[in-house]
């Protein structure tokens, strides 16, 4: 055999190109190489957002990385390796895409007070700063700490929590930490995720 | 198995390789040796699956209840038989000299002119160490055994049963082989990845944002990178440890015959190699 040791190098680095080492001509490769237009896409794992199910998604993302480029979200299918869906999407998931590239998606807080028509927009800082007084007062204000028996229960009954189904299993185990401390027994999540 | 389903997989192969031909795709001269690859392939295929065939009948002729070709668990690697093969070898060896590029010729020919024990050492231990210690072999040592045994040892694979995985493995569940291109095929509506092994080309699932390399999960240091022209061709890339895996996508395009893809796809291959990325594996000719 007629191997050389600078045969064996070129295979071991190049990979791609070890063809050239038995001799084919790669010159159309090259001038094809030149002329194509090869982007970069990411692929990331997320749940669909719309039902209890929980299905698994891909979302692919175009983008080069550069500071000046924002990711572009371009595709999104079902995730076939999770265990709920298989690959699947129901009609509503499938359209997630709209979703996300959306006119009309909200994309900061906003409030409609009590006797109001308008939504307003609101800063997160005061939106999460006037939640907190409005838990705090309601809690307050509707605390029963024994029932008609005399037992205590330390409960209030003013306040429920329902959880969305892309919450995942530790941020509902937080979620019952938090409002159990508070007292609330209205409580109900979808911990599926 | 029977010798004409065997025929089939590779009459496709060799359809597709015309086709891709026939569209002027810049690795037509690769697809063109290809060609003449697959066909003796075949013929070498459809001759194993038939004398397995005979040495069944012989067996079951004695002892109507035993079980006719049931799958067996095992390695593939357990099972060379190089008596049915090594006869062939010479033919293959002249068809290389005839057909291939000048130095792929003179080193057929090197082969040729070498004993025939020399012949045995080369299979044997190509089949002992295929798909894990290639980087150590030479281009043109890998090429021959390669070419040669991989229809033996694909019709071998097709008759093992697969043992229950519980895990994503990176290397070939029944010859401990690995993976040198993936494919993903329809799941739901979306594509689910499978590893091709680089010696037996037995399929195994594999998740889809895991490194076949390195084992990397984190999805921001594993990019695709697809070019518009030929969309059905995936570079899965790995910001870790700087190998891909080349993906034929099943789901953008039907037609495609994974292993006649991936050769064609060499442009992808030397934009990758520009870029700072090696394969893991590479395919039967080195691209």
């Amino acid at each position: 055999m007629q191997t050389t040791r600078r045969d064996f190098f070129k295979f071991a680095t190049l990979g791609g190109a070890a063809a050239a080492v038995f001799g084919f001509d790669l010159r159309p490769a090259y001038a094809q190489l030149r002329v194509l237009k090869i982007a970069r896409a990411n692929e990331t794992r997320s749940t669909c957002p719309y039902c209890a199910v929980g299905c698994g998604t891909i979302i692919y993302t175009i983008g080069d990385r550069a500071k000046n480029v924002t990711p572009q979200v371009v595709h999104v299918e079902g995730d076939p390796d999770h265990p709920t869906n298989r690959g699947t999407l129901c009609p509503k998931g499938s359209s997630l895409a709209q979703d996300i590239l959306n006119d009309r998606r909200l994309l900061k807080p906003q409030v409609r007070r009590p006797g109001g028509t308008q939504w307003e927009d609101i800063s997160w800082e005061d939106a999460l700063s006037e939640i907190a007084h409005k838990i705090k007062k309601t809690r307050d204000d509707s605390f029963i700490e024994k029932d008609a028996k005399g037992i205590t229960v330390n409960r209030t009954e003013a306040i429920s929590w329902i959880g969305g189904c892309t919450d995942t299993n530790e941020f509902n185990f937080l979620v019952v930490k938090a409002m159990r401390a508070l007292g609330v027994v209205h409580l109900e999540n979808q911990a599926r995720v | 198995m029977t010798s004409q389903a065997v025929g089939i997989e590779y009459d496709a192969r060799i359809r597709r390789a015309e086709k891709l031909i026939a569209e002027k795709s810049p690795a037509s001269e690769i697809l063109s040796f290809y060609k003449r690859i697959a066909s003796f392939q075949k013929t070498l295929a459809m001759q194993i699956a038939d004398a397995n065939r005979q040495q069944l009948l012989q067996t079951n002729s004695g002892a109507e209840q035993r079980p006719r070709d049931t799958p067996q668990f095992g390695s593939v690697r357990d099972a060379l038989d190089l008596a049915l093969v090594l006869p062939q070898f010479r033919s293959f060896l002249s068809l290389v000299e005839q057909n291939a590029p000048n130095r792929l010729a003179a080193a057929a020919r090197g082969i040729a002119a070498l004993p025939s024990e020399s012949w045995t050492a080369l299979l044997t231990s190509y089949w002992e160490n295929a798909g894990r210690f290639d980087q150590q072999i030479s281009a043109f040592a890998q090429f021959f055994p390669r070419a040669f045994l991989q229809p033996y040892a694909s019709y071998v694979a097709g008759r093992k049963a697969v043992p229950p995985v519980l895990v994503t493995l990176r290397v070939c569940p029944l010859c401990g082989g690995r993976p040198y291109l993936g494919v993903l095929r329809v799941e739901g509506d979306g594509g689910k990845r499978w590893m091709v092994c680089s010696f037996c080309e037995h399929e195994w699932d594999f998740r889809r944002l895991l490194c076949p390399t390195c084992g990397e999960e984190d999805e921001k240091k594993l990019p695709v990178y697809v070019a518009e022209q030929i969309p059905h061709i995936r570079v899965e890339a790995c910001e870790t440890c700087k190998f891909f895996m080349r993906t034929i996508d099943m789901t953008k395009d039907g037609y495609a015959v994974p292993p006649v893809d991936d050769l064609a796809a060499i442009p992808l291959s030397l934009w990758a190699h520009e870029h700072g990325f090696s394969r893991l594996q590479p395919n039967l000719l080195g691209c």
